[in-house]
């Protein structure tokens, strides 16, 4: 009997075989997906949200002309760039409102629940600081030869990094006239380079979906970029390419 | 293949406009064989449900770049079998799922004689053993076809195969699986 069978009885008895085949229970995924989809639409609410809430907690006539998300930052173009409420006083940390200082960045890490990257050519940071609402890390190095000051005489970068998570920024940037960004590469990664007039800058308070008013400030030329599951950021007064080549070289 | 519903053109359009709710509709047209082909790829119940699931979400995430006059099955079962395969990878083991007959099953038109039905028990029992003993390409590609039914374009999208590729290696395969068969039934 078998000797004569065929392909295509062989095909037959497959389609016959096929209708009494016992599959695992198909589950009802109809909830699990709807969820899901609801915090997805809830993470991209938020982020207008927030726009909406810094013009009213400035009592600016912001309106988000323009809007580009990174994972993990947002930036968006504004008709004016709204000033922060008063300069706080006090360290760098405080006047950055960076968080809570660290004694190594071993330390920071460890609260963060991630490992911050170290650029090479720098070394171990002067300072470290994590901001537990923001979940960022914030690595800051003084002027040195080599390393100029920015319009802040105390500092000579900035490199901040938190989680990259889709719907869930932790820096915002608020880029109004006279501020340029440009794509850039930074090694593999696609970034943005952000120069020219001083552009907005603040962390949203990722536990909550809101954001830390008292974080906002103006902020000189930043690069920002994706790598691996961080959105990374430095601020620097070395320029274009030498600040990308500091991000191409963070181990 | 056959043309899809205007209903379900219908439903793709609301889901593109952000209708949940219309969504939801499609997962539930869909979770059945999304399913199954996920627990064929990944072989494993669990991890199946885990990938029709984020299978979905990524759906709903990629519906603006989807035609709504194009077929949403083949176009969601190709992100089943993307997320089955790098699921499956990412374990790092070949699980096999293990697929059973039900029982009491007739397949016949008329009633069979308690005989003709015990008979026909044993072929399938043989034939789906058989099927069970060939190396994973081939029994995946004879289930992807026959057991779950999918077109030959569908086929490919779930195993990330060639279409032509599909056709050479289930023309093979249902020769390996005949000869496997030959002696039981010689």
């Amino acid at each position: 009997m078998a000797d004569q069978m065929d392909i295509h009885r062989l095909e037959l008895r497959l389609t016959e075989l096929a209708r009494g085949i016992e599959w695992p229970p198909t589950p009802d995924l109809r909830a699990r997906v709807r969820r899901r989809i609801d915090r997805r639409l809830r993470g991209g609410l938020v982020v207008m949200l927030v726009a909406a809430a810094i013009a009213l907690a400035f009592g600016t006539q912001v309106a988000v002309a323009h809007y580009l998300q990174l994972r993990g930052a947002t930036l968006q173009s504004v008709p004016a760039v709204p000033s922060p409420l008063a300069s706080p006083t006090g360290d760098l940390g405080r006047r950055y409102s960076l968080g809570d200082h660290y004694d190594s960045v071993a330390l920071a890490a460890r609260a963060a629940g991630f490992t911050p990257l170290v650029p090479a050519a720098l070394g171990q940071p002067d300072d470290v600081y994590y901001r537990k609402d923001g979940r960022v890390v914030t690595l800051v190095y003084r002027p040195r030869p080599g390393l100029p000051a920015t319009e802040d005489p105390q500092v000579g970068a900035l490199v901040m990094e938190a989680r990259g998570q889709v719907g869930r920024p932790s820096f915002g940037k608020l880029q109004g006239p006279g501020t340029g960004v440009e794509e850039v590469a930074v090694g593999r990664d696609r970034g943005f380079w952000i120069s020219g007039a001083p552009h907005g800058f603040f962390i949203y308070d990722v536990g909550n979906g809101g954001t830390s008013f008292d974080s906002l400030r103006l902020s000189g030329d930043a690069l920002i970029w994706n790598r691996g599951g961080l959105v990374l950021r430095i601020e620097s007064g070395l320029g274009r390419d030498a600040t990308i080549r500091l991000g191409e070289g963070l181990a | 293949m056959e043309g899809r519903p205007l209903e379900e053109t219908e439903i793709v359009e609301r889901a593109k406009r952000g209708d949940v709710a219309a969504y939801e509709e499609l997962v539930r047209r869909y979770t059945e064989i999304a399913f199954r082909t996920a627990c064929l790829v990944t072989g494993s119940a669990a991890d199946a449900e885990e990938v029709a699931q984020d299978a979905f979400v990524k759906a709903w995430a990629a519906l603006s770049r989807f035609r709504a006059d194009a077929p949403f099955r083949p176009w969601l079962l190709q992100i089943v079998g993307n997320e089955a395969r790098n699921r499956r990878r990412a374990a790092g083991r070949r699980a096999t799922m293990e697929l059973r007959v039900a029982e009491g099953l007739r397949v016949s038109g008329a009633a069979p004689s308690p005989e003709a039905e015990a008979e026909a028990a044993e072929e399938r029992a043989a034939l789906l053993y058989a099927l069970t003993s060939l190396p994973d390409e081939d029994r995946q590609v004879i289930t992807c076809r026959h057991l779950l039914q999918l077109s030959v374009e569908e086929t490919a999208s779930v195993l990330g195969l060639p279409e032509g590729t599909v056709k050479s290696r289930l023309h093979r395969a249902l020769g390996r699986l005949r000869q496997l068969l030959e002696p039981i039934h010689g």
